[in-house]
C-alpha cells in the first residue's frame, strides 16, 4: 500500500476516524492492528520476520534492565546480532554469496552456497535500525525498558514510518502512546497540509522529473552530454522529491493523529559543504549512524587517522544500508572521500574553508559546488551497474554538451519541471515562513494543492525509490 | 459534531472499503453504473474504451453510431458443437448463441481471460469444431498449444501458479492466500471505479487530459492517436517496437515459426477427437484504417500464404478495408457490430463450406 494509492486514502481515514472515536486506552490497538494490515498489504508473511524481531528486541529491552556488567553487554551484543542477522540473511546474503563467488572464482576455489531466490522484505534497514536504536537506548539508560509488548510492538510498527522512516528513537515515540490525543483543528490542518504538500513533491514533481531520468538512464550509450547533465541533476530532485515526499506524509499522518515524528529533511541543497548537506538529508539516519556508530567508534574525539578512519566507516557502512550492492558502497564511500578531502583542504588552507566564507559569492559557490558533488555521487546511486556507470562517464568524457537536450518530454514540460525545481528550492530557503502562511490559509491552499496535484500530477501508482531498503 | 463527522468518514470509508472487496458488489455495481445515462452513471467504457484511458474530449461519442443488428440464423442442419476461445472482439449476445453460425446446434465460449480453466466437452453426436479467435496484437503469445491447453484442456500443460525453481514455493502459495484474502486483488481499481468512475468527474478528468495532451503531449501510455487525430489506437498495435503491432518488423523465419505454432495447435486438438480446427485472427485495426500512411507487417496474410500453412484461417482484413471507418469505433480498441458481422459473415461461410 503505497502512500500515493486510494487504498491509502481510505485506509487513513478509517483509521484516522476511528482513531478519533475511540477511547485513548484502546488506540493502541487499533494502530498496531491498522499497521499489521498496512505491512500486509506488501508481502504478508514478512510480518512474521518483523514479529520475530519485535519478540528478540522486546526481551532484550527486559533483560537489559535487569542485568549490568558483562551479562548486559552481550545481551545487547545478542540483540544486535540478532536484528544485523535478519538483515544479513534477507538483505546481504545474496551480495556476500556473489562476492564471494567471484573472490572463490579467481583463485580457482570451487564454492557452492545455496541460492536464496527470497524477497527483500520492505522497510527492513528501516524498522531493523528503529529496533536497535530501542535496545541501545535502554542498555545507555536513556530509555526505560516497555512492559506492554503491543505499545512496544507499536513502537516497530507504527505505520506512517514503518516501511521508510523516519527512524524514530524510543524516547521520542514510546511515551507518545500513553499520551491521550485529543482532536487539535490546528494540528490536523496542519498535519494534513503536509501531507498533501508530500503527495505534490512525489506525484507532481519527483514522478515527473522520472519521466527525462528512466529515459536518459534507460539509454546511456546513446545519450549527449547535455541529456546526461540534465538527467543528473533531475534525479537529485526527483530523489529529494521523492523520499521528502515520502517523509512528509508519514510525519503529516502521524500529525494529524498526535503524534511528532522527527523531520527528516531541512533543505538539503542549500548546504555549503558536504557535513552540512548531511545534517539536512535523510536525518533520522545521519543521526542514527552518529548516535549509535560515529561515537561509539570514538568520534572525533581519536587521533586524525582514526577520525578519518571512522568517517569513512560511517560512509561506507551508510552507503551498505541503502542496498547490497557495490554502487552504494562507492556512493557512501565517495561522501566519505569528499568530507575527508574538505576536512584536509580545511586544514592545508584555512582561508578557504566553507565555515570561513562571507560573502554571498563564496557562499553561493560553495553550495553549488556541494551540490554538484553530491549529484555526482546520485549517479553511483542511481546506476547499479559498473559497464553503465562506466558508460556514463565515457559519454561524459567526450565533452558534448553543445548538442540540444533531446529527450521525448515536450519543452512545455521540461520548463515546468525546471520551475517546480526552482519554486521548491526557493520556497525551502524560508520553510518555516511558509510553512506558517500555508496553515494561516489552510482552507485555501488545502483545496486549491488537491487540485493542482491532481491537475498537474503524473499518476502512475510508481513507488517510493526508499522502499526498496 | 467532530464525532458525527468521524462517525460519517468511518462509515462511507468502510463501506466503500468492503464494497470495493467484494466481487459481487463490484459486479452489481457495474450492472447498475452501465445502465445509468446521467452523471452517476459510469463514463470509463461508455464512450469507447480507449477514451476510457484517456478522456479526450474529441473522441467523447456514443459507441452505437453504427450500430447494426446482426441476424441469427434459422436452424438448419445443426451439424456442429462449435467450441470457440476468443477474445473481446466476439460480442457476448452472439458468441454463446449458436443460431449466429451456419449449421451449428451448440456453442461452448470460454475467454481468453477466463480466470479458471473450462476443459471442452465433446459432442458425440455432432461434429467437434475449435474456433481459435484472437486479435493481431496476441495471437504470438495466446494461440500457443500451452496456451491454448491451459484454458480449455481438461489436462491442462501447466499450471500458471506454480513457481519452478523457488524453495519457498509453498510459502509463497500462502502468501499470496492470505494476501488474497485480506486485499482484494483488483482493490485499487475496484476503489477508483468506486469514487470516481462517474459522469460527474468526467469534465475534471477531461480538463487534466486536456492539459497533459495539447499542452504536454502526453497521453496515456498505452494509447497513441492517429496521424489524421481522427482514431485512438492502442500503443501496443502502432509502436513499432512492440511485438503485437502492426508495424513490428516480421522475417519470414518468424512467419515459419507462428504458422509451426498454429500448426501444432490444430494437430494437438484433432488428435483429441475435434474434426476441424479454425483458427481466426482479427487484424489490428491499425492495419485496416491505414490512417498511418506506412506499410504494415502483413502478417496475417503471410501466414495464409506460407506453404506449410494447411490449415483454416478466417482472416477478415480484406472485407474490413472496404468502408474500413464504418467498422470501427474511433474511441475504442474494437470494432464495431457493423465489424463483427462482416466477420460473421465471413466465418459462415467458411461454416458452410466445411
Amino acid at each position: 500500500m503505497v502512500f500515493n494509492s486510494l487504498q491509502f486514502l481510505v485506509f487513513f481515514g478509517i483509521v484516522t476516524s476511528a482513531y478519533f472515536l475511540m477511547a485513548h486506552k484502546y488506540r493502541w490497538l487499533l494502530l498496531l492492528l491498522a499497521s499489521c494490515y498496512f505491512y500486509m498489504a506488501f508481502v504478508p508473511m514478512y510480518l512474521g520476520i518483523l514479529a520475530l524481531t519485535i519478540v528478540i528486541d522486546y526481551f532484550a529491552g527486559i533483560l537489559l534492565e535487569q542485568h549490568e556488567g558483562p551479562t548486559k553487554k552481550w545481551i545487547l551484543a545478542l540483540s544486535i546480532v540478532a536484528n544485523v542477522g535478519v538483515l544479513a540473511v534477507f538483505k546481504y546474503y545474496q551480495f556476500i554469496f556473489n562476492n564471494i563467488s567471484w573472490f572463490a572464482h579467481l583463485l580457482d576455489i570451487p564454492v557452492q552456497m545455496p541460492v536464496l531466490s527470497i524477497l527483500l522484505p520492505i522497510g527492513l534497514s528501516f524498522h531493523t535500525f528503529q529496533a536497535m536504536s530501542y535496545t541501545i537506548e535502554v542498555y545507555r539508560g536513556n530509555q526505560k525498558a516497555e512492559r506492554n509488548f503491543g505499545i512496544y510492538s507499536l513502537y516497530v510498527m507504527f505505520y506512517p514510518q514503518l516501511v521508510a522512516g523516519p527512524i524514530e528513537r524510543p524516547q521520542n515515540l514510546i511515551h507518545q502512546f500513553y499520551e491521550p490525543k485529543h482532536w487539535d483543528r490546528h494540528r490536523v490542518q496542519s498535519g494534513l497540509l503536509q501531507m498533501v504538500i508530500g503527495i505534490f513533491k512525489k506525484v507532481v514533481i519527483a514522478d515527473r522529473l522520472s519521466m527525462v531520468v528512466d529515459e536518459v538512464y534507460g539509454n546511456i550509450g546513446e545519450q549527449s552530454g547535455t541529456n546526461l547533465v540534465v538527467a543528473a541533476i533531475f534525479y537529485s530532485f526527483q530523489i529529494y522529491c521523492d523520499f521528502s515526499g515520502y517523509s512528509d506524509v508519514a510525519i503529516g499522518a502521524a500529525r494529524v493523529m498526535g503524534f511528532r515524528l522527527m523531520e527528516n529533511f531541512n533543505a538539503p541543497y542549500w548546504a555549503t559543504s558536504i557535513p552540512e548537506f548531511w545534517r539536512r538529508w535523510h536525518i533520522s539516519l545521519s543521526t542514527w549512524f552518529k548516535d549509535y556508530l560515529y561515537i561509539t567508534l570514538g568520534g572525533n574525539r581519536v587521533s586524525v587517522p582514526r577520525w578519518y578512519l571512522n568517517i569513512m566507516i560511517i560512509f561506507v557502512l551508510s552507503g551498505l544500508w541503502h542496498g547490497a550492492s557495490w554502487n552504494f558502497v562507492i556512493w557512501g564511500a565517495l561522501h566519505g572521500l569528499f568530507q575527508l578531502s574538505g576536512l584536509i583542504l580545511n586544514r592545508l588552507f584555512p582561508f578557504l574553508a566553507a565555515d570561513q566564507r562571507k560573502t554571498w559569492v563564496g557562499v553561493w559557490a560553495y553550495r553549488l559546488l556541494t551540490f554538484f558533488l553530491v549529484t555526482m555521487a546520485w549517479v553511483f546511486f542511481r546506476i547499479a551497474h559498473f559497464s553503465s556507470i562506466k558508460l556514463w562517464f565515457s559519454r561524459m568524457a567526450l565533452m558534448d554538451f553543445s548538442s540540444p537536450l533531446h529527450v521525448s518530454m515536450v519543452s512545455k514540460e521540461f520548463y515546468l519541471c525546471v520551475f517546480l525545481i526552482v519554486g521548491l528550492f526557493a520556497l525551502e530557503y524560508k520553510r518555516g515562513m511558509v510553512k506558517e502562511r500555508l496553515e494561516t490559509f489552510f482552507w485555501l491552499i488545502f483545496p486549491v494543492l488537491i487540485l493542482v496535484t491532481y491537475f498537474l500530477g503524473v499518476f502512475n501508482m510508481k513507488q517510493f525509490i526508499y522502499f526498496q531498503f | 459534531m467532530r464525532r458525527i463527522f468521524a462517525f460519517v468518514v468511518l462509515f462511507f470509508l468502510a463501506f466503500v472499503l468492503i464494497f470495493g472487496s467484494s466481487n459481487e458488489g463490484m459486479r452489481l455495481l457495474s450492472q447498475r453504473r452501465y445502465i445509468r445515462q446521467d452523471g452517476w452513471g459510469a463514463d470509463k467504457f461508455t464512450f469507447g474504451d480507449l477514451y476510457g484511458l484517456t478522456y479526450i474530449k474529441p473522441f467523447k461519442m456514443p459507441r452505437d453510431t453504427s450500430f447494426v443488428t446482426i441476424p441469427a440464423h434459422q436452424p438448419d442442419s445443426l451439424t456442429y458443437k462449435l467450441n470457440i476461445i476468443g477474445d473481446s472482439y466476439l460480442y457476448s449476445f452472439f458468441s454463446m448463441n449458436p443460431r449466429y453460425f451456419r449449421k451449428t446446434g451448440e456453442v461452448q465460449f470460454v475467454r481468453w481471460s477466463t480466470p479458471k480453466p473450462i476443459p471442452y466437452r465433446l459432442s458425440k453426436d455432432k461434429k467437434n469444431i475449435l474456433l481459435v479467435e484472437c486479435v493481431e496484437r496476441n495471437f504470438r503469445n495466446l494461440m500457443t498449444l500451452q496456451e491454448i491447453r491451459n484454458r480449455i484442456d481438461p489436462q491442462p500443460a501447466s499450471k500458471s501458479e506454480a513457481h519452478p525453481g523457488s524453495q519457498f514455493a509453498l510459502l509463497a502459495r500462502i502468501n499470496k492466500g492470505i494476501k488474497t484474502a485480506i486485499y482484494h486483488p483488483t482493490l485499487e481499481n475496484n476503489l477508483e471505479f468506486l469514487l470516481f468512475n462517474l459522469g460527474i468527474w468526467a469534465p475534471f478528468k477531461e480538463l487534466k487530459s486536456a492539459l497533459n495532451f495539447y499542452i504536454f503531449g502526453r497521453l496515456d501510455n498505452d494509447v497513441r492517436v492517429s496521424k489524421n487525430w481522427k482514431q485512438l489506437y492502442l500503443t501496443q498495435t502502432v509502436d513499432p517496437e512492440k511485438v503485437g503491432s502492426s508495424f513490428y518488423p516480421t522475417s519470414d523465419e518468424e512467419v515459419g515459426a507462428y504458422v509451426a505454432q498454429l500448426n501444432e495447435v490444430e494437430t494437438y486438438f484433432k488428435s483429441k477427437g475435434f474434426d476441424q480446427v479454425i483458427f481466426s485472427i482479427i487484424p489490428n485495426p491499425v492495419g485496416v484504417l491505414n490512417t498511418e500512411n506506412k506499410p504494415t507487417n502483413q502478417i496475417l496474410s503471410r501466414i495464409a500464404k506460407h506453404p506449410n500453412w494447411k490449415g483454416i484461417l478466417v482472416d477478415p482484413s480484406l472485407r474490413l478495408q472496404k468502408n474500413a471507418k464504418e467498422n470501427f469505433f474511433p474511441s475504442d480498441s474494437h470494432w464495431n457490430q457493423r465489424g463483427a458481422a462482416i466477420w460473421l459473415g465471413q466465418l459462415n461461410e467458411t461454416l458452410n463450406a466445411l
